[in-house]
């Protein structure tokens, strides 16, 4: 069964099919045609040696006295050691009454075989003879004459071993050339496969198509028929967000500058309160548009990679946030090296980070530390929680999910967000909740050099 | 200060209007781009500001329009778009300044009053932090009235810290200011230039290190 499965496995390429069924449809067709050549050749041989036989009965009755003047009797023609195909030979002529007047000597005692009239096969100590018997024109003596098959198949088989030899030497040579010429065509395929997989997920153009055999240019047709069709879903995504923006800022920034022309006119405490609140719910307002926006252009890739030191991002993240830490009396414990290269967008990773740190300090223990450090592989931000907080680390990255911390303001969007920019750049988000502690790992899909 | 409003949202137009002649901007509100630039020939302004989504121009054709008429006065562009490549495009066609909607009035009016003050030559060229002068034209720094003598990376560094203090400034953002972009720096080269700083200021205190992110101009 395994051995069966293993060759379904092996059996699961194009170019190893093509490969078996070439060589077995010429394995098949040169079985045939040595089979083929071996019967015609068996034939041709039998048809010669026969006449041959033929040809000597007569000679041999023809030598012979006429009117049974013949007066010797029982001669024996001893062998002479000429060949060693002088054994495989062998003859005896009699009177039709059976009385020996010659026979030959040898392996095979010629007196001992019946006679037959004509052509027969006989089978004589294992060995297969043929025989021809011949009675002589006025009918007073026949002679038999023996010949034994080896004589005839060394010739038959030699010469079809000569036909077959060339056809099993040439066949090393032609799978060989099968598998050359397949993995050549074939190799057009895994450029297109090669090119498609560096490809970059922000490169929507479209392959060219020059040169290209009739099957690949099907694929590569294809291909780009998709690819035009992504670009374009990409960039009504994008108009969509950018008319979205402009939709939704415009009227908000209306509403905000009305209000505050309103609070600088506000004549009494009450007014401007009341203003104020109103104002104050309309920042609230434009935060949670703004992340939704922000939401909606993370669901599209970067579209500049490039060589980013992730740590002086992070760096620049924590410098800014740093007011707010103090603010709320947190102490900040930065580990981070000089350089932390990636390949990535700058501005996505930034927003990445700003969405994390500032998530730790919202939701930190009151006068408690933030750990910021570089693992060596990953960073890692780790605050310390309230013990009561509830935080369900399997949904943290759902929309709108806010883990039950309602007294922090916030519309339990920045870790979709962040979810959406680890995704953009190909990189792991880890979330851990243990003994009172909060710990956020960001590591990378990909290593560069391994 | 007479003002150039180009909006065409009428809410967000007369919440400007009304929002900017509180706070004294004299202000003439155009709705298109073609009544602005006739509107910007027919009389001097101090100030223009600019929505980029305008029904008839795109707003960075109005601005190269405003350029190529010879109109110098400074452009603050207000646009709902929060692409980097967008504003980089809008500064190097001639706007002076952008903010993106929604925006708070207070810090239109500032940016403005800025804006022409700079137009006017009446940019501050110094930097006061507490005790602190820095005299950006003349390269020179007085504590407490008293000229102290630094270096040209050292003055570089004080005047990043001046620019903002109180913010922390990371030390990857300094090092760029400092070394410019000079290859090979020295990981402890800025610490060094750091230490020199303080040793010349004579207080060691008003340059307050924030460990494993950067430095912190904290003097009073």
């Amino acid at each position: 069964m395994q051995i069966i499965s293993r060759i379904r496995t092996k059996l699961n390429s194009i170019r190893r099919r093509i490969l078996v069924a070439v060589s077995a449809v010429y394995l098949l067709s040169s079985a045939v045609s040595a089979t083929w050549i071996y019967a015609e050749i068996s034939h041709e041989v039998d048809e010669l040696f026969d006449a041959e036989m033929v040809q000597q009965a007569k000679t041999l009755l023809a030598l012979l006295p006429q009117n049974n003047e013949y007066v010797d009797r029982d001669i024996t023609i001893s062998r002479i050691n000429a060949h060693s195909y002088e054994d495989k030979l062998s003859y005896r002529i009699e009177t039709t009454s059976g009385e020996s007047l010659l026979q030959t000597e040898g392996s095979l005692d010629p007196s001992v075989i019946t006679f037959n009239e004509g052509f027969a096969v006989k089978m004589i100590n294992n060995e297969l003879w043929h025989s021809f018997g011949l009675y002589s024109a006025a009918g007073d003596y026949r002679i038999l004459l023996l010949q034994q098959d080896e004589f005839r198949s060394e010739i038959r088989n030699d010469l079809t071993v000569d036909t077959v030899i060339p056809i099993i030497t040439l066949l090393p040579l032609m799978l060989w050339l099968g598998w050359w010429t397949i993995n050549r065509n074939f190799a057009s395929f895994r450029r297109l496969a090669g090119a498609l997989r560096r490809k970059r997920s922000d490169d929507y153009r479209p392959f060219s198509e020059s040169n290209d055999t009739e099957e690949v240019a099907l694929v590569k047709t294809a291909l780009n028929h998709y690819l035009h069709r992504i670009e374009q879903t990409f960039l009504r995504e994008k108009q969509f967000s950018a008319d979205a923006a402009h939709e939704l800022r415009t009227p908000l920034a209306s509403l905000k500058a009305q209000l505050q022309n309103q609070i600088v006119k506000a004549t009494t405490d009450k007014q401007k309160s009341e203003l104020q609140s109103l104002l104050d719910s309309t920042e609230r307002l434009v935060s949670l548009v703004e992340s939704l926006l922000l939401l909606s252009k993370t669901e599209l890739p970067p579209e500049q990679w490039r060589q980013v030191n992730a740590a002086a991002v992070i760096r620049q993240v924590i410098s800014d946030y740093y007011p707010k830490a103090e603010a709320q009396q947190l102490s900040l414990e930065v580990n981070l090296p000089d350089t932390v290269d990636w390949r990535s967008e700058e501005s996505y990773l930034a927003v990445l980070f700003s969405n994390l740190v500032d998530n730790a300090i919202k939701y930190a223990r009151p006068k408690s530390t933030i750990d910021i450090a570089f693992d060596g592989s990953a960073f890692v931000i780790r605050n310390s929680v309230e013990a009561t907080h509830h935080i369900d680390v399997q949904r943290l990255t759902e929309r709108f999910y806010r883990g039950g911390q309602l007294r922090e303001q916030g519309a339990g969007i920045g870790l979709s967000i962040v979810n959406n920019l680890a995704r953009q750049l190909g990189l792991i988000l880890t979330f851990e909740h243990q003994d009172g502690d909060f710990i956020v790992k960001v590591d990378r899909h990909h290593k560069e050099g391994e | 200060m007479d003002l150039l409003l180009i909006e065409d949202d009428g809410m967000l137009g007369q919440a400007v209007e009304i929002g900017l002649s509180e706070r004294q901007f004299s202000v003439q509100w155009v709705r298109t781009g073609a009544a602005a630039i006739s509107e910007s020939q027919r009389a001097p302004y101090d100030a223009v500001v600019l929505d980029l989504g305008l029904p008839d121009l795109d707003g960075s054709r109005v601005l190269s329009a405003l350029r190529k008429k010879g109109q110098l006065m400074p452009v603050l562009v207000l646009t709902a778009r929060d692409d980097s490549s967008e504003t980089v495009k809008l500064l190097d066609l001639g706007a002076d300044d952008y903010m993106v909607k929604p925006f708070d009035m207070n810090e239109l009016a500032a940016r403005l009053r800025a804006l022409v003050r700079r137009q006017r030559g009446q940019a501050s060229a110094e930097l006061v932090v507490g005790p602190i002068r820095l005299d950006e034209v003349n390269f020179q720094v007085l504590v407490d009235e008293q000229r102290i003598n630094l270096s040209r990376r050292e003055f570089e560094l004080l005047r990043a810290l001046m620019t903002s203090p109180g913010r922390v400034h990371s030390r990857d953002k300094l090092e760029q200011v400092v070394f410019r972009n000079e290859q090979q720096v020295e990981s402890n080269a800025l610490e060094v230039h750091v230490h020199n700083l303080r040793k010349k200021l004579g207080n060691k205190e008003w340059i307050q290190t924030i460990r494993g992110v950067g430095y912190r101009l904290a003097c009073k």
